[in-house]
């Protein structure tokens, strides 16, 4: 499985609520950035997958089976997807940077 | 400009020390390692600012590599080290939360047989606090009991909004204290230099709007107008000592140059971590070595533990929305009215909710995110839906805790870093475990549906406080109550180092008053000698 394939089934997006799914979450030289980001041994591992037929849960069970500790990729692309304007601003309605959203009524 | 006064760190101390000498007449040299940032820097003003608070702008020490930074070994602490070392130090990541240290503070030993007694008292500080909640725009309520001499406040409180009405009304229901916070942000821009708070909420990544006082956009923009010189991207590595008479600094700028330079009055306002660190570099010249209880400095380290509740809330109560760190306030709990197994007390700091990243993170941490297609939902459930509360204990001196130069680990420029030994006491687990299940109880009574709670809280270690403590008895202290270091002539400290108790609640405008306070005091000498 492909890293880009991975972080696509862990953020599908969601197009009721208008957000994109990791891959389109930025230009993809942002998104391509961030991949690169990556350790390689991690590549290495999911590329010892199966390209399809997952769900999100059984995939990371399955990585977690093979004891490899998740943590700081997680973190990072939690990091990454959810500071993408394209996500954080119709899941929350304020504009990113935040500078922009304007005076906040609260 | 020769100098008639170098100030070294440009933060909550320094910067109003600088302003006060200058507004007095003196020429004053400010030395700064860190850089100066402009607010279109700062996180908040870009889309990864919240990557950008996990990297240049973490308030962790020990995580940071910025051009003014030295290392920080805080592996023998439970509470790591935070600051920022930039112009304006770490006001310029603060939360802007601005009480005042209470009276019974100052005086533990003759109230409760604790620590010791100020020698400075808390009367003679009092219009060093007005000056300085004058300068900043104090905005907050007139009233609360546990602050009768507090007589003006300059902007209004920040809104309480929909968490904070409920809060409120939780502790009201308890029949406990509450009171809107002091802070200082600029909520209906009577500081006419900076603009009106826009509640955009993370006050402590930087604010880009100026809304929120800093040592930079208060004290410092005033003292550029007047007789202050700054210097940033200077890293000051000692102290210049001739016989027991300082005469200078050296200073190493940021292509690694050693520069001398030379005045008869240094004040250090490098914060607690970072002054003891410079005279303890100044100690392998021999003439340091006259300083009287040289074997004090960086000891006696006190920190604010800091527990913390979060509630959760069905409906959306907005905390992303506000200043984070500034809504409301108790001091129920600052003596505990029931018997406790623990000493003196805690505040109850009212936080808003987590940031988009933030409350993702916090779901993955408690193994609860769901990826995958309900993430979506589950995000929205949970963002502006949760509120918490901080308990910050007061913590005692206590001679094991320390700061230590680190010879093995030096800065960019050669400069040993800091080692940092603390232990938590058993006062402070016993006063944390009492205040989380109060913090808890009141969050459910505010209508929580799910509360947690935990403790320490290891990235919490901003209130930094005691390490070169202040003493009229020159065989007990290092500093004299003038901020003056016993035994070196021309060498004062006028930052949070010198406090001797640190009471639990923020300590920014205490620290801020201590320098306006010492400053005075420094200018009254200088003219009597005269």
């Amino acid at each position: 499985m492909r890293i880009e394939d991975f972080f696509e089934l862990l953020f599908p997006g969601d197009k009721k609520l208008n957000v994109p799914s990791f891959r389109d979450c930025d230009d993809k030289s942002n998104v391509d950035g961030f991949l690169q980001t990556i350790p390689q041994v991690f590549i290495d591992e999911l590329e010892g997958l199966k390209s399809s037929g997952y769900t999100s849960e059984a995939l990371l069970k399955e990585l977690k089976k093979k004891g490899i500790d998740l943590r700081p990729v997680i973190n990072d692309v939690l990091d990454f997807y959810f500071s993408r304007s394209s996500v954080v601003t119709p899941l929350t309605g304020r504009s990113v940077p935040l500078t922009t959203s304007g005076m906040a009524k609260y | 400009m020769t100098p008639d006064i170098i100030v070294v760190g440009s933060g909550m101390s320094g910067a109003p020390a600088a302003w006060l000498l200058s507004e007095r007449g003196y020429n004053v040299l400010l030395i700064e390692s860190g850089a100066d940032i402009s607010p279109a820097e700062l996180p908040t003003a870009s889309i990864d600012w919240e990557r950008k608070r996990d990297s240049e702008f973490n308030p962790v020490a020990a995580k940071r590599k910025n051009l003014g930074d030295y290392p920080v070994d805080d592996d023998q602490s439970p509470i790591a080290v935070c600051n920022f070392n930039a112009v304006g130090g770490s006001s310029i990541l603060y939360s802007a939360h601005f009480p005042r240290f209470l009276k019974p503070d100052f005086t533990l030993k003759s109230d409760e047989d604790l620590a010791v007694n100020w020698p400075i008292e808390y009367d003679e500080l009092l219009p060093f606090f007005e000056m300085n909640e004058s300068i900043v725009g104090l905005a907050g309520k007139v009233g609360d009991t546990f602050y009768p001499e507090l007589k003006q406040v300059f902007n209004s409180p920040v809104q309480l909004g929909k968490a904070g009405k409920s809060l409120a009304g939780g502790y009201d229901q308890l029949g406990w204290h509450w009171w809107p916070s002091y802070a200082a942000i600029n909520t209906d821009q009577t500081m006419k230099r900076r603009l009106k708070c826009h509640g955009l909420g993370p006050c402590n990544t930087g604010c880009p709007m100026g809304a929120k006082a800093t040592a930079k956009n208060t004290y410092l923009s005033l003292g550029l107008e007047k007789r202050v010189i700054l210097m940033s991207e200077m890293a000051v590595s000692k102290l210049l000592i001739n016989d027991s008479q300082v005469v200078g600094v050296e200073v190493v700028d940021r292509d690694k140059q050693v520069h001398n330079i030379l005045c008869d009055k240094v004040v250090l306002a490098a914060g607690a971590i970072g002054t003891p660190r410079i005279l303890l570099n100044s100690l392998n010249d021999d003439n340091a070595r006259k300083i009287i209880r040289k074997d004090l400095i960086g000891k006696n380290l006190m920190m604010h533990p800091l527990g913390y509740a979060e509630g959760y809330f069905v409906d959306k109560i907005d905390t992303e929305k506000g200043p984070q760190g500034a809504m409301l306030y108790s001091m129920e709990f600052y003596r505990p009215s029931e018997p406790v197994d623990f000493k003196l007390g805690f505040m109850m700091h009212a936080l808003r909710g987590a940031s988009p990243v933030d409350t993702v993170k916090s779901l993955y941490g408690r193994r609860k995110l769901k990826f995958g297609a309900d993430i979506y939902q589950q995000f929205s459930e949970n963002y502006g839906h949760t509120m918490g509360i901080a308990i910050i204990c007061e913590d005692l001196p206590d001679i094991a805790n320390k700061v230590e130069l680190d010879h093995e680990n030096l800065d960019h420029l050669g400069i040993p870093g800091v080692k940092v030994t603390y232990e938590l006491s058993n006062n402070s687990k016993r006063m944390m475990s009492y205040g989380l299940k109060k913090a808890r109880q009141v969050l459910v009574s505010a209508g929580a549906k799910k509360t947690s709670g935990f403790g320490p809280i290891r990235n919490t270690g901003w209130h930094l406080f005691g390490t070169m403590c202040m003493g009229s008895n020159p065989k007990e202290s290092v500093v004299d109550p003038n901020g003056a270091v016993h035994g070196l002539n021309g060498a004062y400290v006028f930052d949070a180092s010198v406090f001797v108790t640190s009471s639990c609640v923020n300590p920014a405008n205490t620290i801020q008053a201590v320098s306006l306070y010492l400053s005075d005091k420094l200018d009254e000498y200088i003219r009597n000698a005269h």
